[in-house]
C-alpha cells in the first residue's frame, strides 16, 4: 500500500512538471491554457496528498476552475479582435477605445525570442537548487498547530483553519477580500462592458443542462459555505463554486445579459468587506480589539461574515468573467 | 497626562486603520460621492495622522514607552497578528498623510471627468488605507498581503487612462509587481518553515546566520528591489511612472516606491540584522553609484518631462543604497538615510503634480516644444524649480539637510581609514551634481526669450498645491530635528 502511494506521487510530481513545461513551451495560446487547468487539477492533487484538503479546494475552485474560465474568456475575446483586424469587419460591435481591448492589444506582444530561454533556464535552476537546499537545513517544525489548537475551544469554530482564517487572523481575510474587490475595481476602470464573444448555443442541451446543474451548484455552494465551521471549506471555495454557477448562466445568454443596477450591484461587492468592517469596529469599540469578537457571539459573527464574503466573492467573480464595467454602473 | 497618551495609542492605531479602510469601502460603495468622500477622508485620515503622531511623541521620549503593537482581536503573537508602531512607521504615516493630502487636492482639479472620478478616487483612497497597512504591520505574512492591496491599486491607476501606452506600462508593472510579491511571499515561507512563528519581533529574537536566512534574506530584498525600482531592477520604472496620470506618478514616485524601501530598512534592521557582512554592504554601495549614474544620465537624455522626472526617482533611490554601507560602519546613519527619503518623496511628488499642471496645460509633455506653457506659468514653474532645489540639495532646503548628514557620514567613514569611504563621498556630491544638471534642464526653456502661451486654463488646486507640495518639501529641513528624533523613538535599532 505505501509502496502504491510512492508510485502514485512519483507520478503526480512528474505529471505536476511535464504539464507546467507543456504549458510553458506551448506556442498555442489555447493549449496552454488547457495545459494550466490540468496544471491546476493536478496542483489540487498534490495538496490533498499533503493533507490540505482546504487548499486544494480553493487550488481546484478558484485555481483551477474561475481562473480557467477567466483565462478561455480573455483568450475568446481575443481572437475576436484579431480577426476583426484581420478582416477588417467587426464581429462585434465596434468596441470602447479605452475598453478592454486597449488591454488585449497590449497583451498581444510578439512571443519571446529563443535567445532567451538558456539564461531563463540556468536561472530557474539555481534558483531552484538554492530553495531545496536551504529546504534541506530545515528542521521538521509543526509551526503555529500547536498553539491553534490549543486556542480552539474559545475560536467559536470546530474547524482550526476557519478559526485561523475568521478569528486569529481575520486582519488578513479582510485584507484578501478587498483585494478581489480591487482587482475587480481595476479592470473596471479599463471601460465600460462590451458583448462576449460567445455565440448563444442552439438547441436544448446548454439551458437543460443548466436547468440541472445550478440548483445543485447553490446546493454545493451553500454546503460548502456551511460545512467550513467545522471541516474543509468556506467563503473563498464557496464563492468560486456560486460564481461558477452564475458563469454558465452568463454564457447560456451572452447576449442578452441583464442591465445590472449600479447601486445594488455595488452595495453587493462591498458588503463582504463593509460587514466584515462595521464587525471590526465593534469589537473594537466593545473592547475585544479591532476585529475580535465576544466567545459567545464568535460563531454567529463569523457565519455572518462568511455569508456576506462568498456572496461578495461570487459577485466579484462574475462580475470579473464579464468584463468591463456594466452600463448601469455609470448612472 | 504622559500615561494617559500612552494608553490611548492602541485604540489610535486600530482605529487609523480602520477609518482608512472605511473611507476606501465608502467611496467604492458610493461612487457618485467618491470625490466627496476621497476629500473628507482625506482631512479626517490626515488629522488622524497627526493627532496619532501627537500622542506618539507625547509618550516618549523612552522609545520602548512610545513603540506600541497592537494584538488584532485580542491575540497576542505567535497566534494572531499585531501592528506596530514605532518611529520609523510614525515618520512614514505622516509623510503619507502630507503627499496624499497634496494629491488628493490636486486631483479634485485634475480628475474631473464625472466618469473618470467614479473609477479614480476609489483605487486611490484602496492605494492610500494599503499604505497606512503597511507601515502599520508588523507581520511578515501580513506584510505581503498590504504589499498586495498597494501594488494591486497602483497598477489599477496607472492603466487608468486606459491609453495602449497607459495599459502596456500597467501590464509591464503588475508583471514586475507579481514577480516581486512571489518572491518575497517565498521568503516569509521560509522564514516560517524554519521559525514557525510569522510576527517580526518573534522572528527576530529566533533569526541567525544560517542558510535559510541567506535564502530568505536574497529573495525577500530581491522583490522588494524589483518593486523599489532599485538598480539594476528599475527597468521597469519610467513606462509605469512617465505614462500614468500626474496625481498617480506624484503617489508612485512619492510614497509607493518608498513603502518597498521601507520594509527593506526594516528586515535588515530586524530579522536579517545577522546578515548583514561588510562585503554585502559594498555590493550594494556600487549598485547605488550605479543606479546615481545610470539614473541621471537617462533623466539627462530623456525628450519627456515626466520621463526625466521618473529617471530622477531611478538616481535618487541610487543615494539610498550609496547610504549602505555607511550604515554598516556607522549604525545610527538610518535615520538620515529615512529623512532623506522622506524629504526625496515630498520633492519628487510635488515634481509630478507641477510636471502635471504643465502637461495638462500643454496637452503633451515633450520638453522642446515646452518653452511657451514654461514662460507664461511662473508659479509652476517656481514649484518645479523649489522642489528641485531640494532634490539637488542646495543649502537651506530639507535636501540639502538629508545630503550633508550623508555626507557626514560619508566623512565620518573616511576618518575611520577606509578608502572605499572617498568614493562614497565624491558620488554623493557628484550625485548631486546630475541632479542640478538634469533639473536646469527643465526649467531651463523658461529663461529663452520666447512666446508665451498659457495654454489650457487650469484648476485652481493644479496651480497652487504643487507649490504648496514643493514649499514644505524646502522647508523639511527646519523639521529636521523633530524627524530624527521621532525616529529615535524605535526600540531596537541604533
Amino acid at each position: 500500500m505505501n509502496g502504491l502511494l510512492v508510485l502514485f506521487d512519483l507520478v503526480l510530481l512528474a505529471g505536476i512538471v511535464g504539464v507546467a513545461w507543456r504549458c510553458l513551451a506551448s506556442t498555442d495560446l489555447f493549449r496552454a491554457v488547457v495545459l494550466f487547468i490540468t496544471f491546476g487539477l493536478l496542483l489540487a492533487l498534490a495538496w490533498v496528498r499533503l493533507e490540505a484538503p482546504d487548499i486544494a479546494l480553493a487550488e481546484a475552485a478558484i485555481g483551477a476552475g474561475i481562473t480557467g474560465a477567466l483565462l478561455l474568456v480573455t483568450l475568446e475575446r481575443l481572437r475576436s479582435i484579431m480577426a476583426e483586424r484581420h478582416t477588417g469587419r467587426p464581429h462585434t460591435p465596434p468596441p470602447d477605445p479605452t475598453g478592454p481591448h486597449a488591454l488585449l492589444r497590449a497583451l498581444h506582444d510578439p512571443p519571446p525570442e529563443r535567445r532567451t530561454f538558456l539564461p531563463a533556464l540556468t536561472f530557474a535552476l539555481v534558483v531552484g537548487g538554492l530553495l531545496v537546499t536551504a529546504l534541506w537545513h530545515q528542521p521538521q517544525s509543526t509551526g503555529l498547530e500547536p498553539v491553534v489548537d490549543a486556542h480552539m475551544d474559545v475560536s467559536g469554530v470546530d474547524h482550526p483553519i476557519t478559526a485561523v482564517l475568521l478569528n486569529f487572523r481575520a486582519y488578513d481575510t479582510f485584507l484578501e477580500l478587498a483585494i478581489v474587490l480591487i482587482a475587480l475595481l481595476g479592470a473596471w476602470s479599463l471601460g465600460r462592458h462590451d458583448l462576449i464573444p460567445a455565440r448563444p448555443a442552439p438547441g436544448p442541451i446548454l439551458p437543460g443542462t443548466l436547468r440541472l446543474l445550478v440548483p445543485v451548484a447553490i446546493v454545493t455552494g451553500v454546503y460548502v459555505l456551511w460545512a467550513g465551521s467545522h471541516a474543509p471549506g468556506g467563503a473563498f471555495q464557496a464563492g468560486a463554486i456560486l460564481g461558477a454557477a452564475g458563469i454558465l448562466l452568463v454564457l447560456a445568454r451572452p447576449r442578452q445579459l441583464p442591465m445590472a443596477p449600479g447601486a445594488p450591484l455595488r452595495l453587493g461587492l462591498t458588503g463582504g468587506v463593509a460587514l466584515f468592517l462595521l464587525v471590526g469596529l465593534y469589537g473594537l469599540v466593545a473592547g475585544h480589539g479591532f476585529l475580535g469578537y465576544a466567545e459567545a457571539w464568535a460563531y454567529p459573527l463569523i457565519i455572518l461574515i462568511e455569508v456576506a464574503a462568498t456572496l461578495s466573492i461570487a459577485l466579484a467573480l462574475v462580475a470579473l468573467f464579464v468584463a468591463g464595467r456594466p452600463t448601469g454602473d455609470d448612472a | 497626562m504622559i500615561p494617559a497618551d500612552a494608553e490611548l495609542l492602541p485604540g489610535a492605531i486600530a482605529g487609523l486603520v480602520a477609518l482608512s479602510l472605511a473611507v476606501a469601502i465608502l467611496a467604492t460603495a458610493w461612487p457618485r460621492q467618491a470625490h466627496r468622500i476621497g476629500l473628507l477622508g482625506a482631512l479626517a485620515v490626515t488629522a488622524w495622522v497627526l493627532g496619532l503622531s501627537a500622542l506618539f511623541l507625547n509618550a516618549g521620549p523612552d522609545p520602548e514607552a512610545a513603540a506600541t503593537r497592537v494584538a488584532l482581536g485580542g491575540w497576542e503573537a505567535p497566534l494572531g497578528l499585531m501592528l506596530h508602531l514605532d518611529g520609523l512607521s510614525m515618520t512614514l504615516l505622516v509623510l503619507t498623510a502630507v503627499v496624499g493630502l497634496a494629491t488628493s487636492l490636486y486631483s479634485l482639479g485634475y480628475v474631473h471627468d464625472r466618469i473618470e472620478r467614479r473609477q479614480f478616487w476609489p483605487l486611490w483612497l484602496w492605494l492610500w488605507a494599503g499604505l497606512n497597512m503597511l507601515f502599520l504591520s508588523g507581520d511578515a505574512f501580513n506584510l505581503y498581503i498590504t504589499l498586495e492591496v498597494v501594488s494591486l491599486s497602483a497598477v489599477a491607476l496607472v492603466a487608468f487612462t486606459g491609453t495602449a501606452a497607459a495599459v502596456s506600462g500597467a501590464v509591464r508593472y503588475l508583471l514586475v509587481n507579481i514577480l516581486g510579491s512571489l518572491s518575497f511571499l517565498m521568503g516569509v515561507v521560509l522564514l516560517f518553515g524554519e521559525h514557525g512563528v510569522l510576527d517580526l519581533v518573534l522572528l527576530e529574537a529566533r533569526t541567525e546566520a544560517g542558510p535559510t536566512e541567506r535564502m530568505a534574506a536574497v529573495l525577500m530584498t530581491a522583490g522588494l528591489m524589483l518593486k523599489a525600482a532599485l538598480f539594476p531592477l528599475h527597468v521597469w520604472l519610467a513606462p509605469a511612472h512617465g505614462s500614468a496620470p500626474a496625481p498617480v506618478s506624484a503617489v508612485l514616485s512619492g510614497l509607493v516606491v518608498t513603502g518597498s524601501f521601507y520594509l527593506i530598512l526594516r528586515l535588515w534592521m530586524g530579522v536579517f540584522a545577522p546578515l548583514a557582512t561588510p562585503a554585502f554592504g559594498i555590493l550594494v554601495g556600487m549598485l547605488g553609484v550605479a543606479a546615481l549614474v545610470w539614473g541621471s544620465l537617462q533623466a539627462l537624455r530623456a525628450g519627456r518631462l515626466k520621463s526625466i522626472v521618473a529617471y530622477s526617482t531611478v538616481a535618487q533611490f541610487g543615494y539610498l543604497l550609496v547610504a549602505f554601507p555607511l550604515m554598516l560602519v556607522d549604525p545610527g546613519a538610518w535615520r538620515v538615510v529615512v529623512f532623506f527619503a522622506v524629504v526625496h518623496a515630498l520633492a519628487k511628488a510635488s515634481v509630478f503634480l507641477a510636471a502635471g499642471t504643465l502637461q495638462h496645460a500643454a496637452g503633451h509633455d515633450r520638453l522642446a516644444d515646452l518653452g511657451d506653457v514654461l514662460r507664461a506659468r511662473p508659479r509652476t514653474v517656481f514649484a518645479l524649480g523649489l522642489a528641485g532645489v531640494s532634490l539637488m540639495g542646495l543649502p537651506f532646503t530639507g535636501g540639502f539637510i538629508a545630503k550633508y548628514l550623508l555626507l557626514e557620514a560619508g566623512l565620518g567613514t573616511v576618518l575611520a581609514g577606509s578608502v572605499i569611504g572617498v568614493l562614497w563621498v565624491l558620488a554623493i556630491a557628484g550625485g548631486g551634481l546630475l541632479a542640478a544638471a538634469y533639473i536646469l534642464r527643465m526649467v531651463a526653456p523658461t529663461f529663452h526669450r520666447g512666446r508665451e502661451d498659457a495654454g489650457e486654463t487650469v484648476s485652481p488646486w493644479m496651480d497652487w498645491v504643487p507649490l504648496g507640495l514643493a514649499t514644505i518639501a524646502a522647508l523639511a529641513g527646519l523639521a529636521g530635528t523633530l524627524t530624527l528624533n521621532t525616529l529615535a523613538l524605535t526600540p531596537g535599532a541604533p
